[in-house]
């Protein structure tokens, strides 16, 4: 009896290894070969995708988060001002457990010394199943892309069977999304001083947990960001996120508070009523943070290493 | 026994089977044919048969019909 | 069974969802297994309840009051036989029924009637005096509710005794696999087996397992893939006619087989881990010769509950007996049988159309099936004479292909009407479709432009065969899974792996698809995707 239970399990041990392998395989052929469009990569996650064309091992600063992280920070004038290297690997409506699995994907090519997470992805989320059933999706897309990529069956190339390496065309910006359009924010001030604060959703915590502990472990400094959005914030937000760093003992700056410092003139500096900062928004917003970040993070421009493209 | 079967035989005249155990499940009589078997027993055999008494077990076989009939005679 | 496959439904508990997969059956199976034989009927029950609670919320209510009432009754209907008071029992069997059926009429068709009410009002220039205020329904109340009431008449007609314990109850009405889309449950067939707590068994596990995934391969290759074309045509059937209406017709009938068989496969897959039988709600529909067979083939237990707790009442209530006993009297014995018929299926086919849902267009796909029904109860004579005559064209294989395929298109245009957003959607489609039918239209191009491309068709086509191939083995009385298991090892793993992979990669699923189902839609999908 119990020699059969042995064979029993040992066979299904088989069959579902020989299936991981298989699928793992699969992925191998359907992963996008290059961060184009032609390629099969989505149009979400071409400019974050980008950071893995990047020399090894060449970047400081990651930034992770949703479309406020690469309508506001921008990697140009960063590294044209103070030196520092950065990528912005955010993603449109990224979520707390695409930005945890982002970072571990960008930490098999680089060993950034800073980590920046905006933090209106601490209040995407919606009905809790959705959120389960995400998160599920999600973390088998990063074991098997394949999960990810499987509708490009259609359009595979041979290139695609080869196999072979990622060849990533490499992005001037860095994953910032500039934007000269001006359609001024006429709703007037925003963080108004409260005790409130809006709770945070334990699908969000969860990854976000996740991703402090990785930072810990890594050794990296992790800085929650807060780019100034008027739509989507406000001292009740803060208070909620401010709330959770302190417990996680995470520096949290937020800019939403900083608009005199920043010099933000909503008439010239947002693209789309107050909801994402365009080019002058970006430049005041990048200026700082690198200020802030030379001035605690001690990063210094290293001479003759490669940045630009 | 035999009255049950010639019954049933013009109902549906295709059963030749009379030890056959599957006239409902293996669905030789349908639904009308079984509402015009049920007519014919309660003419033929004076008794009242109820819906509750519509069921596979009682008209799978000639035999489970007769089991029912000979129950409902002996009840009234 | 209408459905809206790959719609947001797909992000709460579902049969097909990750959730359910990965994380609510496995957890259940575990707590089962670990559980002992006392305990676990009392997992089976908990876990049903949250999966209630996941998908309807507070709601679980509903249910709930649901066991206690069924429970009640039928206790009170005991004591009131023991004692012979015929007067008792009835009251108490009316009032269950009238409790149980009341709440569904007033939660799931309170609007319609509300709505239709006003309108009539209108007619007369008067006031609508009904606020029309849709309300939510709990999931599987129409499920739910028909089993309460088979519990009843079960009880009344003294088949079964009534139960004793509460918990059995509430496990046979509130059952995890059986809640969102059935099967209707018998107490009598699986009201015990459920609280028997038998433990997982090896060869139980994997027989489910394959089956879910057997299911599970169907919706997701097929049903939404074909959701894509079917919602393009349907979003905006103006711009369409002809061929192309009656492609989307076609394939929204083969959407919706291979999405509610295969819901019934996982959900048939799940009973079986527990080794808990579920009965069978599909039998190869598309080999049926004629339009009343294919109703004792698709969504069989609905059509089984309503023979038994409609139609045979109903025929061998004394108004009806005495009316065919007149007829027959007079020597019109077929006429007779008409009359009867006609009688006892009119309200069957009312509430048949009607239970899918409070639309007119609903009703209207219960009096075409009754009107089918009927002419091929009445026209029974002449085909049998015919046959008589013609022996030879009569039992030909030609003559079934022809009846097979005449039956596939009454069908199509029952589900053409089904899955339009209304009556007149439906009525306007099938006139455009007859008025616009040109053959050229099926190798214009015309049908790729509807959303999917060959390939997509390739695939389907390749899906579409094997399943046809394994109803054929099934209508042959062939075990298909046991056929499977003893083939060598390494072509029997070929197959699992085929519809493993078949599912990771030619799964309709993924933001691509959902992007293309959105474009297709230009209007929100109508509530009937999902059959309360």
């Amino acid at each position: 009896m119990n020699r059969d239970r042995v064979v029993r399990l040992g066979r299904a041990a088989v069959f579902w290894g020989i299936f991981v392998f298989l699928l793992h395989g699969g992925s191998v052929v359907a992963a996008p070969k290059s961060n184009t469009a032609e390629a099969g990569m989505e149009g979400r996650d071409i400019p974050s995708v980008g950071v893995l064309a990047e020399p090894k091992d060449s970047l400081d600063v990651i930034v992770l988060g949703d479309s406020e992280g690469h309508s506001a920070i921008s990697p140009v004038v960063l590294w044209k001002e103070h030196g520092i290297s950065s990528f912005v690997c955010s993603q449109s409506g990224q979520r707390a457990v695409e930005a945890y699995y982002m970072l571990k994907k960008v930490l098999s090519v680089q060993k950034p010394k800073v980590v920046i997470l905006e933090t209106d992805l601490f209040y995407h989320s919606r009905e809790w199943q959705r959120e389960w059933n995400l998160a599920i999706e999600r973390t088998a897309r990063y074991y098997f892309p394949i999960v990810q990529y499987h509708n490009r069956w259609k359009r595979l190339t041979y290139r695609d069977w080869k196999g072979g390496s990622f060849e990533g065309r490499r992005d001037a910006n860095r994953g910032f999304l500039p934007s000269g359009d001006i359609r001024p924010y006429k709703g007037g001030p925003y963080m108004v001083k409260t005790e409130e604060k809006e709770a945070l959703k334990g699908t969000v915590t969860f990854w976000t947990d996740r991703l402090v502990e990785l930072c810990r472990k890594e050794g990296i400094q992790l800085l929650f960001v807060g780019t100034p959005t008027p739509k989507n914030w406000d001292y009740r937000r803060h208070n909620g996120v401010s709330d959770y760093a302190a417990r996680r003992k995470v520096p949290f700056l937020d800019m939403n508070l900083l608009e005199k410092e920043l010099n933000i003139d909503w008439d010239r500096d947002s693209r789309d009523e107050g909801d994402h900062l365009n080019t002058y928004g970006a430049e005041k917003v990048s200026r700082y943070l690198g200020d802030y970040l030379k001035e605690n993070y001690g990063l210094a421009v290293q001479k003759g290493r490669k940045y630009p493209v | 026994m035999e009255d049950v079967w010639m019954i049933l035989r013009q109902v549906e005249p295709d059963v030749d089977d009379m030890d056959c155990e599957e006239l409902i499940d293996g669905r030789i009589l349908d639904s009308f044919s079984v509402l015009e078997l049920i007519g014919r027993l309660e003419d033929y055999f004076e008794i009242r048969i109820s819906p509750g008494e519509v069921t596979a077990a009682n008209f799978n076989s000639v035999r489970s019909i007769c089991a029912m009939v000979q129950r409902l005679r002996q009840g009234e | 069974m209408p459905w809206c496959s790959g719609s947001d439904k797909g992000n709460r508990m579902a049969y097909h969802t990750a959730l359910y997969l990965v994380l609510f059956l496995p957890a259940v199976c575990l707590l089962y297994q670990l559980a002992g034989v006392r305990f676990r009927p009392w997992v089976l029950l908990g876990g049903s309840l949250v999966f209630y609670w996941c998908v309807s919320g507070a709601m679980v209510l509903y249910p709930l009051a649901a066991v206690l009432l069924i429970h009640d009754v039928g206790l009170w209907m005991e004591a009131a036989g023991k004692e012979k008071d015929e007067r008792q029992r009835k009251k108490a069997f009316v009032w269950g029924l009238a409790v149980l059926l009341g709440i569904l009429v007033w939660r799931k068709y309170g609007s319609f009637l509300a709505a239709n009410g006003n309108r009539m009002w209108r007619l007369f220039s008067l006031e609508p005096p009904f606020s029309v205020v849709p309300a939510l329904l709990p999931i599987g109340i129409s499920f739910y509710t028909l089993q309460a009431v088979g519990y009843l008449g079960d009880v009344w007609y003294k088949r079964i005794p009534a139960e004793r314990n509460v918990g059995r109850l509430g496990l046979f009405l509130t059952f995890f696999p059986c809640i969102m889309e059935g099967p209707i449950c018998r107490y009598g067939q699986t009201g015990h087996v459920l609280w028997e707590g038998r433990p997982i068994t090896w060869d139980n596990l994997t027989k489910g397992v394959r089956r879910i995934f057997w299911g599970l391969a169907k919706k997701m290759i097929v049903a939404d893939r074909l959701n894509i074309l079917v919602q393009t045509v349907y979003g905006k059937d103006e711009s369409y006619s002809g061929v192309v209406i009656g492609a989307a017709a076609c394939c929204y009938t083969i959407q919706l087989y291979m999405e509610f068989s295969g819901c019934m496969d996982m959900v048939a897959g799940s009973g079986e881990i527990f080794g808990i039988c579920l009965p069978e709600n599909f039998r190869q529909p598309f080999f049926s010769k004629t339009v009343p067979e294919f109703w004792r083939r698709w969504h069989i237990t609905l059509g089984a509950w309503f023979k038994d707790y409609m139609f045979y009442p109903i025929s061998m209530s004394p108004a009806l007996r005495g009316f065919g006993r007149r007829l027959s009297g007079k020597g019109r014995r077929r006429l007779a049988r008409l009359g009867m018929s006609a009688g006892a299926l009119f309200p069957v086919w009312l509430c048949n159309g009607l239970w899918h849902g409070p639309r007119w267009s609903f009703l209207f796909f219960g009096m075409y099936y009754f009107v089918l029904i009927l002419l091929s109860i009445g026209a029974e004579p002449w085909v049998e004479r015919w046959k008589a005559k013609y022996p030879v064209m009569g039992n030909n294989g030609v003559f079934a292909g022809v009846q097979i395929v005449r039956t596939w298109i009454l069908v199509v245009i029952g589900e053409l009407f089904f899955r339009a957003e209304g009556l007149r959607q439906g009525i306007r489609m099938f006139c455009s479709m007859i008025r616009g039918w040109r053959f050229s239209q099926l190798w214009d191009k015309s049908l790729l432009e509807l959303g999917l491309d060959r390939m997509d068709f390739v695939v389907i086509g390749v899906m579409v065969g094997a399943v046809f191939l394994v109803s054929v083995l099934n209508e042959r009385g062939r075990d298909v899974r046991q056929e499977i298991g003893r083939l060598p090892l390494p072509l029997r793993w070929g197959v699992y792996y085929g519809v493993l992979f078949g599912i990771c990669v030619f799964g309709a699923y993924g933001e691509r698809t959902m992007l293309l189902v959105r474009q297709s839609r230009t209007r929100r999908c109508p509530v009937k995707s999902h059959n309360y």
